[in-house]
């Protein structure tokens, strides 16, 4: 590490901590358990550190991780979150659902780097009012250990960490005669689409104005189809188009790579499209190059069509597919994975100092919301202001709750197109962040959520889910 | 001696920025950040980056007219409320190494901020600014600044231009600004050669060659805008995807939103970018939104670019530095778009006359 | 902008001696907002509150905070309050300054500050707080009682006999239960029966009650005095009002089947009638047993292979085209008196029960004491049908016993182990009865007299222990265990073995789920309140009785049936309920409908609704909180990612307000 990278981490530490500082820290309750046995805590008049206030909730499960950032961006220097024990939850199972969010809120700051001893989670019985003074006791010696909250400023110069290569065989190559082979299949299939009224409308990719560069197209005429083409360059996660498309047409065809079904599978199972208006069109895939190297995501992809399209198209020929094999589980030995495992390795200063330069070249586009599949509501969290969930403001503050809220709405159920990343004119790692909550829902809850029928990661709950944790 | 234009070696022109960072003023060139260039405030010479060819990601706008500012400050006790100016940065600054387009987007800026009821806290930092623009010896394939009346070595807005020459720099000062920036750094630059100006112009050519697209004409302004109700925006914008890449690295948008970022004790009244590609960008309170659609929403984009002009304005508010047609995540290109529009309207004309 | 009081209690000393009340008044007059500050030595006392009612008629408050003890305590005296003087009651903010603060922080500059603050985010809430007005639910007037056991058979004669109409399902073909199969009662020994059927003939007489037997309840949907149930009617194949119950199908028919009631230490036939005392007395043909099942037939008895019971039935009560019924009732209450099973476990299997022929559990043996049994009250072994002569008690099989069984204690065993060895000493004066204990719980009104009755009356022998094995040597059984007192091996060789097996709920509480109600591990299921809300289930309107909640005996099950009828009875005797108004909201225009929502709600309050246009064409489907099922958790406000619900009275905008008043205070914390 340079010189500068050690100062740079180093003041992103303790600063000087004044004399007789007490730390300042939130404390996000439950009404019936926690508040109570805080309430239990006075009638038995034990003491301790003033350092907490107290917010009242109905139920942890009301507690959103927003309102836990809002407390750290309104200058609080830790914040306790705490209810009932697993099992007492006054709502059955409030705490439960709680539980896997905060998991993976927790999991997400600590990979942002904010240093853990600021932020806990505790249950509380209403019978336990010695726990409750002790928990206060010792998260406030926790975050005092951490000191004021720090607001590193930036580090000029800092080199961050050199990341890995992301490494791997991709798909095999296509060669020109097949390339022209596959893209003749997919002009005839899809006028044969239109003209038989199979589809009105096909998702596909056409020439850009840039070299090598394809971009969306929703075809409806045999000219358009006679356009279509296939390639290295077909960067776009179409099913981000399949909601429009079938607001022109009944029915839609959608030219998929294996890569992006899983996002389609998630709009259906979110009752955003309806499968039996699509019709997929899965095709042989080389790859793709979005600035020359191929992406991160085809590193280990065969770029074989997937089994469950309707059509597919090789270079040999068209076949009907629609085995309705269910989806490749989640490719654990991901090219991504030792960059997180690298930043992981990083102290928490120094992620946080990697993460806050990214956070802080954010512009706001929402290029990163605009182009998820996943993204669909009709106003986004971030642009409503009553309350102002997340700041306006195009620095840190709201750049960072930005970056937080939309990892969080994607944890358990971003499947990887990593579309937002290549778009980001600020290039953040968002690949990285989305894939580390990918691999944390997976170690804590399972592999789950990615079949239509099944309940995403994050709205379901097991009792004997991970709480290592929890106070 | 000829006291405007000198030839920099690498050596030379680092040493003067160095001098320019210790100096008083703040120098923002294009630095490489994470593997993006991106402007900002050198803390080295070294961090430049000073390319014969190729642009930061974005603009350096932001550095006039800030992503972010606070208008006023507030605070309450009690009923009653203070409210305070929020602290202005008086630093000078330089904005050192911007491309040509990027200056012809200051220029554009200007025309919003500067003229009618002036802005005074961007006149103010624009008072404090140098521009150092860097010319371009090669176009990239976004590249169309010649097809908006621009040029790869454009001097609009610069107050001293370097353009690459000979694996060198040909620097010129073009303003009393650029002429005091120089200052006595000049003692031990050699004088360019006498045909340089021959060689810029040949590079103007050069360049321009190396743009495939066809020049905007300006009367393509009145055709677009009386197209404002054509059915083809709707076609032609039906795969944008309503971020705002395109205003955001835009070196000539000027939008921006006003809000409120207030807790119990006090508040600020902040100015923050704004896209006319978004969906609030033009929601009222009733709910009611005139730009329901994306066609709507990126006419608004392609007029206010070629269009809509103040009385007295000659030119297209884009630059044509191609930013957004090199990010937009739908691959959408406004010159071809720009085109195709007037086609169309072109064409509904001839059939309504018809 | 809104006008708030902020009024501060001294609490006597309570608050005063740690908090500077004065300072907290003056910090609160420098809230934004805050337009009088008062404090009082008690706020809760009558002039306390008056001083409240008249500062918001006196200064037209529309916002008050009351700084003073946890709203648990006075919460609704301060509601009340303001209602008094004409403001809603849900504008009334507490902020907690004794409990988690004066009582907690002995440092009156630290207690202060943290009381400024808290006051401070109190008057940020109040300020957004809007007004919420109870919610009118109205009330169907008609109970469902789940299971007919002596708690259902309870609580419903309870709730008819005080004029509600009642609907009864029983799963098994009649009323009775677990208690119909035992022989007589502790500690009076009145006979089991006896006592019983006459509530059984009450029920099924009864015009209130609308007794479903042989069914099962399928679904419930709906909320508190609201609820809509579907009830499956399986098929007897024999019309209750035809049948005479005279028997001459049974005698007929070819196919016998191990008699679940004995506890399959008899057998009946494929038609039967469970016990004569039965209710309603009426055949029942065993669907799967009948000889016509075997032949596949779609309707299942289209091809009949066996018709012998039709032939010789005189009031031709037989249908084999019988087909299960499902229907409908709305009722206001639910009382789930869902029962208990014995549960065979490990340690069961351990003691060789399933093994040997000759050990038994507790309700096999009562079969065997019963007058009705399989033996007709002769106790025999079921191996050879031998009169024992020494009979080993086991007790805790299962139960205390977290690593193979449960970790609770089953109530009743040491109890009814007392009541089988005292009565095989009755009926076998002969014989010899010992007990293997680990403590004799004997809580009940006269439950220990009768526990030392069996020592010392009837000289049963009592081994504090556990037992360690059981084999079978010489035909003997070879009880094996420790007596712990005197800490020697004991070895006893045993005519018949019987287990106190632990008690399990009824298919480990399968209807919480159909209800939504919470089940602890175990499958009991959950009260309100272990003390304070023992009947009641945290979903309003439905009770519990019996030993579905836990382990219990006949006395608490009926008192537990009749404070379940009195909960139910007390629902019902409203017209329309209020119910807590801080319930969620969905913001339909926005709504994406991925219903996530409708996913994690545990009440199923989330309803899916259409959303047409002008000319009626379905536009896309939102989802819909319903105010009188939700409980306002707020789990789906924080599922929602648009943030398109929201929760009235812990509104998204009431808390990111409480939040922006806690950030660091440099001036208060410097006072």
């Amino acid at each position: 590490m340079s010189d500068l990278q050690t100062s740079a981490v180093r003041h992103a530490g303790a600063a000087a901590v004044p004399d007789g500082w007490q730390p300042q820290i939130v404390a996000l309750v439950c009404n019936w358990c926690t508040y109570t046995g805080a309430d239990m805590a006075g009638t038995t008049r034990l003491e301790y550190p003033a350092t907490v206030r107290m917010v009242r909730f109905p139920c942890t499960g009301r507690m959103s991780p927003l309102m836990i950032l809002r407390a750290f961006e309104q200058g609080a220097d830790g914040v306790l979150v705490s209810g009932c024990h697993p099992g007492d939850c006054h709502y059955v199972q409030g705490n439960l659902v709680a539980r896997r969010r905060f998991t993976i809120f927790r999991s997400l700051m600590d990979f942002l780097g904010i240093d853990l001893r600021r932020l806990h989670f505790a249950w509380v019985s209403a019978a336990e009012g010695h726990k409750w003074a002790r928990v206060v006791k010792d998260v406030s010696a926790a975050v005092t250990a951490a000191g004021p909250l720090p607001r590193p400023p930036a580090a000029d110069g800092w080199e961050g960490p050199a990341l890995p290569a992301a490494e791997g065989d991709g798909p095999e190559e296509i060669s020109a005669a097949d390339a022209e082979a596959l893209r003749d299949h997919l002009r005839r299939t899809a006028a044969e689409l239109l003209e038989s009224g199979r589809a009105g409308v096909v998702i596909g990719h056409r020439r850009g104005s840039l070299p090598g560069r394809l971009v969306p197209v929703m075809a409806a005429t045999a000219a358009e189809c006679r356009e279509l083409e296939w390639g290295e360059g077909a960067l776009n996660n179409l099913v981000t188009y399949a909601a429009t498309a079938l607001q022109r047409a009944e029915k839609a065809a959608l030219v998929v790579k294996a890569c992006e079904l899983h996002a389609l599978t998630g709009l259906i199972r979110e009752g955003q499209v309806a499968r039996e208006r699509l019709l997929l069109v899965g095709l042989q895939c080389p790859g793709v190059r979005p600035e020359g190297a191929l992406a991160a995501k085809c590193l280990g992809c065969s770029g074989a069509p997937h089994p469950a399209c309707d059509l597919l198209l090789t270079p040999a020929g068209v076949s009907e597919g629609g085995s309705g094999a269910a989806a490749p589980a989640a490719d654990t030995d991901d090219a991504r994975d030792r960059q997180i495992a690298a930043i992981e390795s990083l102290p928490a200063g120094e992620r946080w100092l990697y993460w806050q330069r990214q956070f802080a070249r954010c512009l706001r586009c929402y290029a990163c919301r605009a182009v998820c599949p996943l993204c669909y509501c009709s106003t986004c969290v971030a642009d409503k202001h009553r309350p102002q969930w997340v700041p306006t403001t195009i620095d840190a503050r709201g750049n960072g709750v930005w970056n937080v809220v939309r990892a969080m709405h994607l944890a358990g159920r971003c499947t990887g197109c990593d579309e937002c990343a290549r778009v980001c004119p600020a290039d953040i790692r968002l690949d990285l962040i989305n894939r580390k909550l990918a691999l944390e829902v997976e170690r804590h809850f399972g592999a789950a959520g990615l079949e239509p029928g099944e309940k995403a990661a994050l709205v379901d709950f097991r009792m004997e889910d991970p709480e290592e944790f929890i106070l | 001696m000829d006291r405007t234009a000198w030839v920099l070696n690498e050596t030379e022109l680092r040493a003067w920025l160095q001098d320019l960072i210790a100096g008083e003023r703040t120098v923002v060139a294009p630095v490489a950040e994470d593997g993006v260039v991106v402007y900002r405030p050198l803390a080295a010479a070294g961090q430049a980056v000073l390319e014969p060819r190729g642009k930061a990601r974005w603009s350096p706008k932001e550095f006039l007219f800030p992503r972010t500012e606070a208008l006023y400050s507030y605070s309450f006790k009690g009923d009653a409320v203070a409210i305070t100016d929020p602290p202005r940065p008086e630093r000078p600054q330089v904005l050192f190494g911007v491309r040509s387009c990027d200056a012809a987007g200051l220029a554009r800026l200007d025309e919003i901020f500067l003229s009618g009821r002036t802005d005074p806290l961007y006149a103010a930092r624009r008072e404090a600014t140098t521009v150092v623009t860097a010319g371009c010896a090669a176009a990239d394939p976004e590249c169309f600044c010649t097809a908006v009346g621009g040029s790869p070595v454009g001097e609009e807005a610069a107050d001293l231009q370097l353009v690459p020459l000979d694996g060198g720099w040909l620097l010129r000062v073009l303003s009393g600004k650029g002429e005091a920036l120089v200052g006595e750094a000049a003692a031990g630059w050699s004088a360019p050669p006498a045909e340089s100006g021959e060689r810029v112009a040949a590079l103007e050519r050069e360049v321009a060659a190396q743009i495939g697209r066809n020049p905007v004409p300006q009367e393509w302004a009145k055709v677009l805008e009386g197209g404002f109700a054509s059915p083809s925006w709707d076609r032609l914008a039906a795969h944008c995807l309503g971020c705002s890449i395109c205003a955001y690295v835009c070196p000539s948008c000027s939008c921006f939103d006003m809000n409120h970022e207030a807790n119990a004790w006090c508040g600020e009244q902040c100015r923050s970018w704004d896209a006319c590609t978004f969906v609030p960008f033009t929601l009222h309170a009733s709910g009611h939104n005139p730009r329901a659609t994306r066609g709507g929403r990126y006419r608004q984009r392609v007029l206010h670019k070629f269009a809509f002009t103040a009385e007295g304005e000659a030119h297209f508010r884009c630059v044509g530095c191609g930013r957004c047609v090199a990010l937009c995540p739908a691959g959408l290109d406004i010159s071809q778009i720009v085109t195709a529009a007037a086609a169309a309207i072109q064409e509904e004309g001839a059939d309504a006359a018809r | 902008m809104a006008k708030v009081g902020v009024f501060v209690c001294h609490c006597g000393e309570n608050i005063a001696r740690n908090v500077k009340v004065q300072e907290v008044v003056d910090f609160a007059h420098e809230v934004p907002g805050a337009a009088v500050t008062e404090h009082y030595p008690y706020m809760c006392s009558a002039p306390g509150q008056q001083l409240v009612i008249d500062a918001i008629r006196e200064h037209g408050l529309d916002r008050v905070v009351i700084a003073a003890c946890s709203p648990q305590l006075h919460e609704p005296t301060f509601r009340a309050a303001a209602a008094q003087a004409g403001l809603n009651p849900h504008l009334v903010e507490i902020a907690n300054i004794r409990e988690h603060c004066s009582w907690v922080h002995r440092d009156p500059i630290a207690a202060s500050a943290k009381a400024c603050q808290t006051v401070a985010a109190a008057v940020e809430r109040v300020k957004r707080a809007k007004p919420l007005d109870p919610i009118e639910v109205p009330v169907t007037k008609r109970a469902l009682v789940i299971g007919g056991g002596v708690a259902g058979i309870r609580a419903a004669l309870d709730i008819a006999n005080s004029g509600q109409p009642v609907v009864l399902v029983e799963r098994q073909p009649s009323l009775g239960g677990n208690m119909s199969r035992l022989s007589e009662t502790f500690p009076t020994l009145d006979c089991s029966q006896c006592i019983l059927t006459p509530l059984m003939v009450q029920v099924s007489r009864h015009p209130l009650i609308e007794l479903m037997t042989y069914s099962e309840v399928e679904a419930v949907s709906g909320y508190v005095g609201n609820f809509t149930v579907r009830i499956t009617r399986k098929p007897r194949y024999v019309k209750i009002e035809d049948c005479t119950a005279c028997g001459d199908c049974a005698a007929a028919c070819p196919s016998p089947v191990a008699n679940e009631f004995d506890m399959g230490l008899s057998t009946r036939k494929a038609i039967y009638i469970p016990f004569p005392q039965a209710v309603p007395s009426t055949y029942t043909l065993d669907a799967d047993r009948c000889l016509n099942a075997n032949l596949q037939s779609p309707t299942g008895f289209r091809v009949l292979g066996c018709i012998r019971c039709a032939e010789v039935c005189k009031p031709r009560a037989i249908d084999f085209d019988m087909q299960p019924e499902v229907v409908e009732r709305r009722v206001g209450a639910i009382i789930v008196a869902t029962g208990y099973d014995l549960q065979i476990g490990q340690q069961a299997r351990e003691c060789g029960y399933g093994v040997y022929p000759d050990v038994m559990d507790g309700l096999e043996f009562e079969r065997m004491l019963s007058a009705s049994g399989p033996t007709e009250g002769e106790v025999r072994r079921p191996s050879d049908g031998k009169t024992p002569a020494d009979v080993v008690f086991i007790q805790c099989v299962g139960s205390r016993n977290p690593k193979h069984g449960v970790p609770y204690c089953s109530r009743i065993c040491c109890m009814y182990t007392a009541k089988h060895a005292l009565l095989l000493r009755h009926k076998v004066p002969e014989s010899r009865a010992f007990v293997f204990y680990m403590d004799i719980r004997a809580g009940g009104k006269g439950y220990e007299e009768f526990v030392h009755r069996a020592m010392e009356e009837e000289r049963v022998m009592y081994i504090r222990g556990r037992v360690s094995q059981v084999y079978e040597e010489d035909g003997k059984l070879k009880v094996l265990g420790v007596d712990t007192l005197s800490g020697k091996q004991v070895e006893i060789n045993a005519d018949l073995v019987v287990l106190a097996s632990a008690m399990e709920p009824t298919d480990h509480g399968m209807i919480a789920g159909t209800l939504r109600i919470a089940a602890d591990e175990h499958g009991f299921l959950k009260e309100a309140h272990p003390k304070l809300r023992p009947v009641e289930t945290l979903t309003a309107g439905i009770f519990l009785a019996g030993a579905a909640q836990a382990p219990k005996d006949i006395p608490d099950t009926v008192a537990q049936a009749s404070a379940a009828a009195a909960k139910g009875m007390e629902l019902l005797s409203h017209d329309a309920l209020e119910r807590d108004p801080t319930t969620a909201s969905v913001n339909q225009t926005a709504c994406a409908g991925c219903f996530e929502c409708l996913q994690v709600c545990p009440y199923g309050a989330i309803e899916r609704q259409e959303v047409r246009d002008r000319q009626g064409n379905l536009q896309r489907y939102v989802a819909w909180s319903n105010p009188a099922m939700c409980e306002g958790c707020g789990l789906c406000a924080v599922t929602c990612r648009g943030g398109f619900i929201d929760v009235a009275g812990y509104s998204d905008e009431q808390v990111f307000a409480q939040l922006g008043a806690l950030g660091p205070l440099p001036e208060v914390l410097g006072r």
